[in-house]
């Protein structure tokens, strides 16, 4: 039986649809991650799943308990770790972590050690009596973690853990994700950033205006997109929005972006000829200095479900 | 709910300009309040001028000769003005300057009984009511033992012409008043709902911008739970505000409150009740509104409390009590006259304040919209 089950979920503020008729469903033990542009409905959901916020149609069922008629044995797994940044600014990273923790029953030598062991996990045992105020953007969003973990929940659910961090942050956050997981529990995720979603995720859902485009395993979200392929060129010069404008334009692509001196193309497989492509790069003075051809990426799958790119890190 | 209250403690504890304004800065206002009253040495000045109207009409011999030296008493006392004579006023023209204003009290002896018409400044009609109530039980003592022994009638007015000085107001309440004991209760009162006011309501307000409520509401605590834990919350503040005005009066400038120890626990008891309501209110309404609540909340007690003569006791509107006005009567009422059905009237409609707060709170939370 499914984890979590979450059928026709539709939320909506006002006239506004948030999340419309979204349906998929979690294996227990699995990390799974929810791709989606910005207002896309990541947030609204998972506001429905932590018990945060009401629905208007729709079942959402977790552990086997429906929402919201049993929400308080749900809200008992659940460990929450915001969007936003929620810490008592003006207390301690320890206790920040104690308060939090101690909502769920927890106290005396037990609290201390879950405490200890979620600060430690985090990589902020030695910023213990630091206040949160004081600390930096990625220590701050370690601590939000460890506020969300420290009681050992059943489900976790994460909402961009990871934004607006280092490399560094990174890199021990998503350790840390996944050393939760093998520990026994199940993660629910959002992010922005791809590779991180196809490195740690087992499966993965695509929404878009609050609706499902994809779910799956990254292999299976591939194979979604079976008409393109992306062609990489590196170019010598400066190109400029008229040139990925005029791209666009072109018969067969689907999709031009510039980064750095590498240009990527999205098109038809069925493109007969790549010329009117390096005419127009040409026309432009642009020299090609190397050509590459590339199977589809979860990047453009994404972009070709959603018809967005994939806000990017931080924006 | 212990939790809850921990943690708006912690942060109150830890928030520099609320420690600043509800703790620190009442201290120091009582320290230099208390230095300054101190070298103007007139402990009875908040009283200031009594004007009395009195009539005397019937009532024995004796009774008339003690009510003429009682009232010449009160005549030569610097503090009391006896508006008009009293041979030649009755009760209806007592009533009459007391309902214009030109009498603060009026006191009217007749057929051996002294009746006392209270005027608008309770503090000043509450002192006369005590003159009153001190000669009256003298007298009903003289009488005694004048109709045993008519022969003493002289004495007892000998002896009473040669101690004029003797009725002060000092005696009249039996406590020695500094002005301390009236600054330290407005004071309080003040801290209350500016502290009290300010902190409860930024409660919500706050975890909702800075996202911890959301936690607190995902967790397994109920709504109940988490509104009465930041009221407790509240409580403990305004226990140390008035614990912090009412120490430092009393250990630097011997501010004593009430006269018996009971009546000051009394007190302390109203303070914490008052602060705590207030902050269930305020919860209340930064729960309620989307807005930071500080800046009109910051306005609405500045008025309300210049309106209720906290800061000059001469301005108020007429006819309207506003509540940090009662909860000052309540407090004085108290403090000055040893009453306290005033007292415990407020406390009771506190502790209903807190009760209607808690029950709306944990409602308002069950709209779930309002966490997010
Ligand atoms: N309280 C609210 N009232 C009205 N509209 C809202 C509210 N919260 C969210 N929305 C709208 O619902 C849509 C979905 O928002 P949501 O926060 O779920 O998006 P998201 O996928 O999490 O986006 P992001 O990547 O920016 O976090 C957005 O268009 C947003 O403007
Ligand atoms: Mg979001």
């Amino acid at each position: 039986m499914d984890y979590v089950n979450v059928n026709r979920l539709t939320k909506k503020y006002g006239d506004f649809t948030a999340v419309d008729n979204l349906s998929f469903t979690v294996k227990k033990g699995e990390i799974f991650g929810f791709l989606g542009p910005n207002g896309a409905g990541k947030t609204t959901t998972l506001n429905v799943l932590s018990t945060l916020s009401d629905f208007d149609r729709g079942e959402v069922e977790i552990a086997g308990f429906s929402l919201p008629k049993q929400e308080f044995s749900v809200k008992r797994i659940l460990g929450l770790v915001p969007q936003e940044i929620a810490l008592y600014t003006d207390l301690t990273a320890r206790e920040n972590v104690t308060l939090f923790a101690s909502l769920y029953g927890l106290s005396g030598a037990a609290l201390k050690s879950a405490v200890d062991e979620a600060l430690a996990f985090v990589g902020l045992a030695d910023e213990a009596k630091k206040r949160a105020k004081k600390m930096s953007g990625g220590q701050q969003r370690r601590l939000n973690i460890a506020c969300g973990i420290a009681h050992g929940p059943e489900l976790i659910i994460m909402d961009e853990p990871t934004v607006g961090v280092d490399a560094r942050s990174r890199d021990l956050i998503m350790g840390s994700i996944r050393t939760l997981n093998e520990r026994g529990a199940t993660i629910i995720y959002t992010s922005h950033y791809m590779p991180e979603v196809q490195e740690l995720a087992d499966r993965i859902a695509i929404i878009d205006h609050g609706r499902l485009a994809a779910i799956g395993t990254e292999e299976e979200l591939l194979s979604h997109v079976t008409d393109r392929k992306t062609l990489r060129v590196g170019v010598d010069g400066k190109g400029d929005a008229a040139l990925i404008e005029t791209l666009s334009r072109l018969p067969g692509v689907k999709h031009a972006s510039l980064a750095d001196a590498e240009l990527r193309v999205d098109v038809d497989l069925t493109l007969p000829s790549i010329s009117p492509i390096i005419g127009t790069l040409m026309e432009r003075g642009l020299a090609v200095k190397s050509l590459a051809e590339e199977a589809p990426t979860l990047e453009t799958t994404f972009l070709a479900l959603t018809g967005n790119e994939l806000t990017k890190e931080g924006a | 709910m212990f939790i809850q209250a921990k943690s708006y403690i912690l942060t109150y504890f830890r928030d520099k300009s609320a420690m600043f304004f509800s703790l620190l800065f009442p201290a120091l206002l009582c320290f230099v309040l208390g230095t300054m009253l101190q070298s103007l040495d007139n402990p009875d000045a908040p009283l200031g001028e009594i004007r009395i109207a009195a009539a005397a009409e019937g009532g024995g011999d004796a009774f008339r000769t003690g009510t003429a030296s009682f009232l010449d008493a009160l005549r030569d006392s610097t503090d009391v003005t006896i508006v008009g004579s009293a041979a030649d006023a009755d009760v209806d023209s007592v009533k009459a300057a007391v309902d214009a204003g030109e009498a603060d009290a009026g006191l009217v002896f007749s057929e051996g009984k002294i009746s006392v018409y209270e005027g608008a400044d309770i503090v000043k009609s509450g002192a006369v009511r005590f003159m009153a109530q001190s000669f009256s039980r003298q007298y009903d003592a003289i009488a005694v033992a004048v109709a045993n022994d008519p022969q003493r009638m002289e004495e007892i007015l000998a002896v009473a012409d040669q101690s004029h000085d003797g009725l002060t107001e000092k005696q009249v309440s039996g406590v020695n008043r500094s002005m301390m004991d009236f600054y330290a209760v407005a004071m309080i009162v003040m801290i209350a709902f500016m502290g009290n006011g300010i902190g409860g309501a930024s409660t919500f307000f706050s975890m909702r911008r800075d996202g911890s409520l959301r936690r607190i509401t995902a967790s397994p605590k109920s709504r109940v739970q988490i509104f009465f834990g930041y009221m407790l919350g509240g409580l403990v503040q305004s226990a140390a505000q008035a614990a912090v005005v009412m120490l430092c009066a009393y250990f630097l400038y011997g501010a004593s409150y009430a006269d018996r120890w009971q009546d000051n626990v009394l007190l302390f008891c109203f303070f914490l009740l008052l602060g705590a309501a207030v902050s269930g209110m305020c919860n209340l309404f930064g729960l309620f509104v989307r807005f930071n609540p500080y800046t009109p909340l910051m306005a609405i007690f500045w008025a309300m409390l210049y309106m209720s003569g906290t800061f000059n006791k001469d301005i108020a509107i007429p006819g309207i009590k506003l509540p940090p006005a009662a909860a000052q009567e309540a407090a004085f009422d108290l403090t000055v006259f040893g009453r306290d059905e005033k007292t415990l009237a407020a406390m009771a409609v506190c502790a209903a304040i807190i009760a209607a707060s808690g029950i709306l709170g944990s409602l308002l939370l069950k709209r779930k919209a309002v966490v997010l």
